[in-house]
């Protein structure tokens, strides 16, 4: 008896360590049971991680987790990404995965037991399947893991997955996102579809446009252009904001001759504009937006430049708004909003707004800059709000600085408001 | 008729004063619907009658449809105080205070005029035990009576943690208001010289300050700044701040 369970013992060790040729690893999951299982496969090249929460597919697909939620994007510079296999580990319960964790780089915890390495081609396909059919939050991650393995070309599967309108919203989004990132130009035409299909539900007609922006080609930025010519304007309005999103220069030349277009439907003008304050910084966008004021006459559309540019300009577009704001033959209210925009502009500094501050004239004008400095945070601002609080010759004015202190955590507003109550 | 005669007896003074005992009584025994019971209300107070009362410079409404509020004086009318309730199985249900020219309530249960004393027991025996909405109501017509000493209930209910924050913080407030009458009954409603509205809005950033910290100073303004403008602004934004230091002076005020 004792040889015969010698034997078994050294098959069953065999099965277990040798990638299984003979047992898929479909079948092999289900035959695990219940409780933590993990595989390992080859990754495709470019492919890293961090080991706990971050996976990239190249430089400009990353794929992270965060509590409550998760999220794509590019790899930050300094990122520490590093490559190496995709270890897989299933919770289980009686065969049937109820969470899937996807890792690469560092090293796990060794709580799972360990059904050793499985061809990588083998586990793209599994896991593709996987995604086609299980609840949304594993198959997200079976996506994840089928698009890092090597020898395997996922991009089929994903634009059946993202065609699918049985499966989840969020499955398909994110379908439309790994399609972009592995197949490239190649993806245009399934997400260009899935863009403009009128049934489908607008988070995946919106991954599909973020997917034909990111994926960096011309025909991704044609496939948005059509978008925006389109009739139904909802669609127009997301393939103007996603164009925003790219870095190609003909994508923002189209939103700059659409932002100029006076016949043009005023909200999709504003949408231009406003992509082209919020998106990828391309070359000439800045000096288009502030040459662009001058010939709006629609307030909404002028105060859509006016953030853009505050967005995006850094301390020359500070002071341009600052000159607007100063400018007397401007109406209060634009003078106004300008101000205000400058203020919000991380690049102006605050010296230049108590600046403005102190050249105005306008009651209005000065009372709406101390509404300014009090959402800064920083110590020249609420020096500024003191000194307004305290010597301001207009009584109006310092009760106005003084309600600002009065929202500030601040021990110095505090000093002063104790000052100036009890005289100490 | 029957409305048209309560008013008449209402404006004569004809209507006899519920005995002390009787008034929970018959509150509890009322038919299912409204009720309404009257007392004297104190001094300056106001009203339209209906849905606005007035007291010195502030007002008090249960509607937004009061026809604006710069001309809120002109409307503004002495008379007492009206409780109108909501019974729903022997219990109230919902509570609304008016003050001014008496204004009868078709189809409710008149118990007529009841004594200042009795009345504010009624209320404030609500406030202190009933549910949130209604007892929090019961702190303003209380509080507006007619020669009554409610402020010890009402800190006895703005300390009780049991009791919901919003009935703790009407109490608070309205504690406020007698400390500031105690102290600076005359300045309520003076125009306050342009220094002391400049330093009024120094005494409403300290009650902005995070975490309190404008307390300690403005227990200082509200017990000795020589302006009484800015002792009754300390007084009414310390009532505001739920902060047990400030109820503690409004105990030593009110206590004098």
């Amino acid at each position: 008896m004792t040889w015969t369970a010698g034997l078994i013992v050294q098959c069953a060790a065999a099965l277990a360590t040798t990638p299984a040729a003979a047992q898929p690893l479909g079948e092999r999951v289900t035959a695990a049971g219940s409780g933590d299982v993990r595989v390992h496969y080859a990754t495709r090249p470019g492919v890293c991680g961090d080991g706990r929460t971050f996976v990239a597919v190249g430089e400009n697909a990353s794929y992270f987790e965060a509590e409550g939620g998760h999220g794509f994007g590019r790899m930050g510079r300094g990122t520490r990404c590093a490559p190496g296999p995709s270890r897989v580990t299933f919770t289980l319960d009686a065969g049937r995965p109820t969470r899937l964790r996807v890792r690469v780089g560092g090293a796990d915890a060794a709580t799972a037991r360990d059904l050793g390495e499985v061809p990588a081609a083998e586990a793209g396909a599994y896991f593709l399947s996987l995604a086609r059919s299980a609840g949304a939050p594993v198959a997200r991650q079976a996506l994840l893991a089928a698009v890092v393995a090597d020898d395997f070309d996922a991009a089929p599967g994903l634009a059946e997955l993202l065609a699918d309108a049985g499966r989840p919203d969020g499955v398909r989004a994110m379908a439309a996102h790994w399609l972009a990132a592995v197949a490239g130009e190649a993806a245009v035409p399934a997400l260009d579809r899935a863009a403009a299909d009128g049934r489908a539900p607008r988070a995946v007609r919106e991954a599909a446009m973020a997917s034909l922006a990111d994926q960096g080609e011309e025909a991704g930025v044609t496939a948005l252009v059509r978008h925006i010519d389109g009739a139904d304007l909802g669609t127009a309005r997301r393939a103007a904001f996603w164009l925003g999103q790219s870095e190609r220069p003909r994508a923002h030349a189209v939103l700059r001759a659409l932002a100029d277009r006076p016949g043009a439907d005023r909200a999709l003008r504003g949408e231009a504009i406003f992509a082209l304050g919020h998106g990828a910084m391309v070359e000439g966008d800045a000096e288009f937006l502030r040459a662009l004021y001058a010939r709006l006459d629609d307030d909404g559309l002028r105060e859509r430049v006016l953030q853009s540019v505050a967005e995006t300009d850094g301390e020359e577009g500070g002071t341009w708004l600052l000159g607007i704001a100063r400018d007397e033959r401007a109406s209060l209210e634009q003078r106004k909003k300008a101000l205000f925009w400058a203020g919000q502009g991380e690049a102006t500094p605050t010296a230049r707004l108590v600046e403005a501050y102190r050249a105005m004239r306008d009651p209005a004008l000065r009372e709406h800059a101390i509404f300014v400095l009090s959402q800064r945070d920083d110590d020249a601002a609420l020096d500024a709000l003191i000194e307004i609080a305290r010597r301001d010759p207009d009584r109006s004015l310092r009760k106005k600085a003084l309600f600002w202190l009065g929202q500030k955590d601040d021990p110095r507003a505090e000093a002063l408001i104790r000052e100036l109550v009890l005289g100490q | 008729m029957k409305a048209a005669v309560v008013w008449a007896a209402l404006a004569l003074g004809a209507v006899g004063e519920v005995g002390a005992q009787e008034l929970a009584r018959r509150v509890a025994a009322a038919p299912e619907g409204q009720v309404v019971f009257w007392l004297a209300a104190g001094p300056e107070v106001c009203g339209d009658g209906e849905r606005m009362i007035g007291r010195r410079d502030a007002t008090f409404t249960w509607s937004d449809d009061v026809g604006g509020t710069r001309d809120w004086r002109r409307r503004c009318l002495p008379g007492p105080l009206r409780v109108l309730l909501r019974m729903r199985g022997g219990a109230v249900t919902d509570l609304r205070a008016a003050a001014g020219p008496p204004v009868a309530v078709a189809g409710a249960t008149d118990l007529g005029r009841v004594g200042a004393a009795e009345g504010v027991r009624f209320l404030l025996d609500l406030a202190a035990h009933a549910p949130r909405r209604v007892a929090e109501d019961a702190i303003l017509p209380a509080a507006l009576a007619d020669s009554a000493t409610v402020w010890p209930s009402l800190l006895t209910i703005a300390r009780a943690a049991g009791r919901p924050r919003g009935v703790r913080e009407q109490a608070a407030f309205w504690l406020g208001e007698l400390a500031a009458d105690r102290v600076a009954a005359d300045s309520a409603e003076e125009v306050p010289t342009p220094e002391e509205d400049e330093r009024a809005q120094a005494v409403f950033a300290l009650s902005q300050l995070d975490h309190g910290a404008g307390v300690p100073a403005l227990l200082t303004v509200a017990r000795t700044h020589r302006s009484p403008y800015l002792r009754r602004k300390a007084m009414f934004w310390l009532g505001q701040s739920g902060d047990p230091r400030a109820l503690a002076l409004f105990e030593e005020v009110l206590r004098r």
